[in-house]
């Protein structure tokens, strides 16, 4: 499904230092799964997502997306921003309407599976609306619809939630889980929360920094949704947080 | 918030009020000094005037108030089409590369500077008496008495004063266009065409329209400034210097009245413009 193989990217910063944002990162995501990945800030993981995406080109590896098993003629990638991406200029049903009409759709066909996209995403009633004049929990369901609209196989989210104040951030993740269980998406998520990714994925990726690469990484074996309190959770919890921890060596 | 009415100096009655209070005190202070002096018409000539726009002012060589309006206002529009016409494009194009910048910044900045009014003597010798009505209709142009005064000297001159503006507007626009839209809209399939009409185009807009509202602003007072000089025998510059020169000075009184209304009015259309174009960029964090 997503086959990242020994992902490599080197930049030069200002001061005329080479960084290495990422060193041989490899991931490997069956179609369906939900997979989180987990690390401190400047660990790489924005740039790893924005290199699946193609929006950064690696200086070493590949990166391939099987579409071929999307649903309904899946076109590859869909990204979810970490901050509010959506257009200014148009509404709500305007902005989740880009990606389609961006492929060709006409304007009818678009305005029905926008509307279908956003009813999924839980959002009513805010076609017209522009985004300035949505609060920040909503903005975001307007992204997730957005880039769900295409039908890709792949929705890569950059710590969608990280702005979102915590009551609504706990919303937002059972809506997506919602979104996800009834759809044959493969979501890699990026985040910097322990709790939020044992809460979400199906397994943690974990990452260290400087250089960027994988830790190692963990299984979550447990059914959705997930209740915070159980002992199975926190057991999850701990050992996430343990290999997190790893990375102070 | 809603329901209460805005009272005292916030209520519609209280912001008339003051906004009068100075045009009344100039009024009185007009007044006073068309009794003591010879030269400054009284108010009551000057609303004269006004109220006969289309009558032929009697000593003036001059064409009556409405139709030296128009001609002002014709000049500026062409003019003004002409700037929109060439600068929108090339900032367009400056402001999306770095090379067209390189190339193109260092003659403009050179230009900049030169204020449209120094063309004059130069656009007269080029330009000649050569008007709209002659590009059209060459040797019949003696037939079109309203475009003949649409001189190409003048439509130059304010093309020269509007086009920078608009030039550096639509240039920051372009060049400001946030990369976080241009990516959304890239990873969501967009072609390099269709991330500029969807993307670039319309978040660059509202410094468009700026630059369009400053640009009409500034045509409107260059204009006034060319007819003060040679090459022309319409509008309302021109309507001043031979009211002063006959000492018919309600004509200028009324044709410097007439500019302010024009600007005002012409401003109030392009901001009105320009914020409906514009509301979603101030709420932008």
């Amino acid at each position: 499904m997503l086959a990242v193989e020994r992902l490599s990217k080197t930049y030069l910063a200002e001061d005329g230092r080479c960084v290495q944002a990422l060193q041989d990162v490899s991931l490997h995501c069956a179609k369906g799964e939900f997979v989180c990945v987990l690390g401190p800030t400047g660990c790489g993981k924005t740039t790893l997502l924005r290199s699946i995406a193609g929006l950064e080109a690696p200086t070493g590896g590949t990166v391939r997306v099987d579409a071929s098993a999307g649903d309904a003629g899946g076109h590859g990638i869909g990204y979810v921003f970490q901050q509010n991406a959506l257009f200014p200029w148009r509404n709500v049903l305007e902005n989740v309407m880009f990606g389609l009409q961006a492929r060709g759709w006409t304007r009818a066909d678009a305005v029905g599976r926008s509307r279908e996209c956003l009813e999924r995403v839980g959002l009513r009633g805010v076609e017209t609306s522009y985004p300035y004049e949505l609060s920040g929990g909503m903005q975001q369901r307007v992204s997730i619809a957005r880039a769900i609209a295409p039908s890709p196989s792949v929705l890569l989210m950059d710590e969608p939630f990280g702005s979102v104040d915590e009551r609504s951030r706990h919303a937002l993740q059972r809506e997506l889980l919602r979104l996800w269980e009834r759809s044959s998406l493969t979501i890699v998520f990026v985040t910097h929360g322990i709790e939020e990714a044992v809460y979400l994925g199906q397994r943690v990726v974990v990452m260290k920094q400087d250089p960027g690469s994988i830790l190692g990484e963990l299984r979550i074996a447990l059914g959705h949704p997930r209740d915070r309190m159980s002992g199975e959770f926190v057991e999850g919890l701990l050992k996430v947080r343990a290999l997190f921890e790893r990375q102070m060596i | 918030m809603s329901g209460a009415r805005a009272r005292g100096r916030d209520g519609l009655a209280g912001r008339v009020l003051l906004g009068l209070m100075l045009p009344a005190a100039v009024v009185l202070v007009w007044h006073a000094a068309s009794k003591r002096s010879v030269v400054i018409p009284g108010i009551g000539a000057v609303l004269d005037v006004f109220a006969h726009p289309l009558r032929e002012p009697p000593n003036l060589d001059c064409r009556p108030l409405l139709e030296t309006v128009a001609v002002s206002l014709f000049r500026v529009l062409v003019g003004f089409c002409c700037a929109v016409l060439t600068a929108v494009p090339l900032g367009i194009a400056v402001g999306r590369s770095r090379v067209a910048d390189r190339i193109v910044s260092p003659l403009l900045e050179a230009l900049r500077p030169i204020c449209p009014v120094a063309w004059i003597p130069v656009a007269v010798i080029l330009f000649g008496f050569s008007s709209m009505a002659s590009v059209l209709w060459g040797a019949e142009a003696w037939r079109h008495g309203f475009l003949s005064q649409i001189q190409i000297a003048m439509v130059f001159i304010i093309w020269w004063g509007a086009f920078f503006p608009i030039l550096i507007n639509t240039t920051d626009g372009v060049r400001n266009v946030r990369r976080l839209y241009i990516e959304a809209a890239q990873v969501l399939g967009a072609s390099r065409r269709q991330v500029f009409y969807g993307v670039i185009f319309p978040a660059s807009l509202p410094s468009i329209m700026t630059g369009l509202r400053v640009g009409m602003g500034l045509a409107w007072m260059v204009i006034v400034a060319a007819e003060f000089f040679p090459g022309t025998s319409a509008g309302l510059g021109y309507m001043i210097t031979t009211s002063h020169q006959v000492a018919q000075y309600e004509y200028a009184f009324a044709a410097i009245i007439a500019i302010g209304v024009v600007g005002l009015a012409i401003n109030a259309v392009m901001m009105a413009v320009s914020n409906r174009v514009g509301r979603w960029k101030e709420k932008e964090r």
